[in-house]
């Protein structure tokens, strides 16, 4: 007979209270909101309801501007004064990391030379990420002696051992041996004994 | 597939521009410092502290902005900063926030000079500071989320899944708090 639907029937009322509210919330399904297109009065509640929101939001935003404008806070300055303190900090700490690993390493490298002076012992290599790490340090202080000691081993002894031959010639040539006073002869025909032996060389 | 290549092109745009937003602090501020200061200052009801926290938010969010993956507006992403702020102040104050502010209150008053003449009469000013002290009065008696999620829908203008996914809630809980808070508005509001 005349049954209504349902889209009718919700023409007939008007929303309620919760659905006023749903709209404020957005949240309003399809059927209410199709009766508040059509209806002023729900219209007018709508915007009754709406209006504390709005002059609240509106003279909020109005307070809020003019306590930004009056009071401009250096932000700027803060967020660059805080990346230099971090930044401050983080060469500071690295620095005394630095410092905290080289020490140790040049003493115990120092320790190592001498002892290798004096025994003949070769030093042992040191793992890579050590050698990284104090590669720094030892550039200013362990290197100068290295240089003097241990670079160009072959060249230096072949120096030294000139140098032994300069004398030893020098010493043949100017200098008169006591056993040339009784004509010693060296059994392989030489004047004096032991005086054009070969000098031992380091090797 | 054109359409898809676009849509990701427009995102990696709205990225760009907003990663590019965030790395000019000054330009950052002037743009969402009143709305941020709004928010925080009507949420915790103090404005000394307010103001504070607003300026912890941008540097943590200056310094913070490599974080920022856009998948938000600048804007949201600053409101759940600030967010966080007030409940870490929150912790700190044990919850004695706001009631113990009223003394140091909000006083929005003056606010009527500050509207734009122009927009409205002087007797429609009066009216929007008299419904604001309204609302103002009803927020006070709200609970924190409620009164963040309030604040969130009718200052901000944020939906509802921003603001679900502002808070770190269900969508559900987000309007239920919502009609809470409406209702103890409305009912301060028609007094």
């Amino acid at each position: 007979m005349n049954t209504m639907s349902s889209r009718q029937l919700t023409h007939l009322f008007h929303l309620s209270e919760d659905q006023i509210d749903d709209v404020l919330i957005g949240d309003l399904t399809a059927e209410p909101a199709a009766h508040l297109k059509q209806c002023a009065e729900c219209q007018t509640r709508l915007e009754a309801a709406k209006a504390p929101m709005a002059s609240f939001a509106t003279v909020s935003m109005a307070w809020s501007e003019r306590q930004s404008a009056t009071a401009p806070i250096t932000l700027a300055q803060a967020a660059n004064s805080a990346g230099q303190r971090r930044a401050n900090w983080v060469a500071t700490v690295t620095a005394m990391l630095l410092v905290a690993v080289s020490i140790p390493l040049t003493m115990r490298e120092k320790h190592t030379q001498v002892v290798a002076s004096d025994t003949g012992v070769s030093t042992p290599a040191k793992p890579a990420a050590v050698q990284q790490a104090s590669n720094n340090a030892e550039q200013a202080q362990v290197q100068p002696v290295a240089i003097v000691h241990h670079e160009h081993p072959a060249a230096q002894l072949a120096q030294d051992n000139e140098m032994l031959q300069a004398i030893n010639r020098e010493l043949d040539a100017s200098v008169q041996s006591p056993s040339d006073n009784f004509g010693l002869m060296a059994v392989g025909g030489t004047a004096a004994h032991g005086r054009n032996a070969p000098v031992q060389t380091w090797d | 597939m054109q359409l898809a290549l676009d849509v990701t092109m427009s995102n990696v745009q709205v990225v760009e521009r907003s990663s590019s937003e965030l790395d000019d602090i000054d330009a950052l501020v002037r743009t969402y410092r009143p709305r941020l200061l709004r928010f925080v200052t009507f949420s915790i009801g103090d404005p000394d502290l307010a103001e504070s926290i607003t300026q912890d938010c941008f540097l943590k969010a200056y310094n913070g902005r490599d974080k920022f993956r856009g998948d938000c507006s600048v804007n949201t992403w600053l409101t759940s900063i600030a967010l966080n702020l007030i409940r870490d102040q929150q912790r700190l104050q044990k919850f004695r926030f706001w009631r113990q502010a009223r003394a140091t209150a909000i006083d929005v008053s003056d606010a009527a000079n500050f509207l734009a003449s122009h927009e409205s009469s002087a007797e429609a000013r009066i009216l929007a500071i008299e419904r604001t002290e309204q609302v103002q009065a009803a927020l006070a008696n709200l609970s924190v989320n409620q009164r963040a999620i309030f604040l969130m829908r009718f200052a901000e203008d944020m939906d509802l899944s921003e603001i679900a996914a502002t808070i770190s809630m269900p969508i559900n809980t987000v309007k239920t708090h919502l009609h809470r808070a409406l209702k103890a508005v409305r009912a301060e509001v028609g007094r």
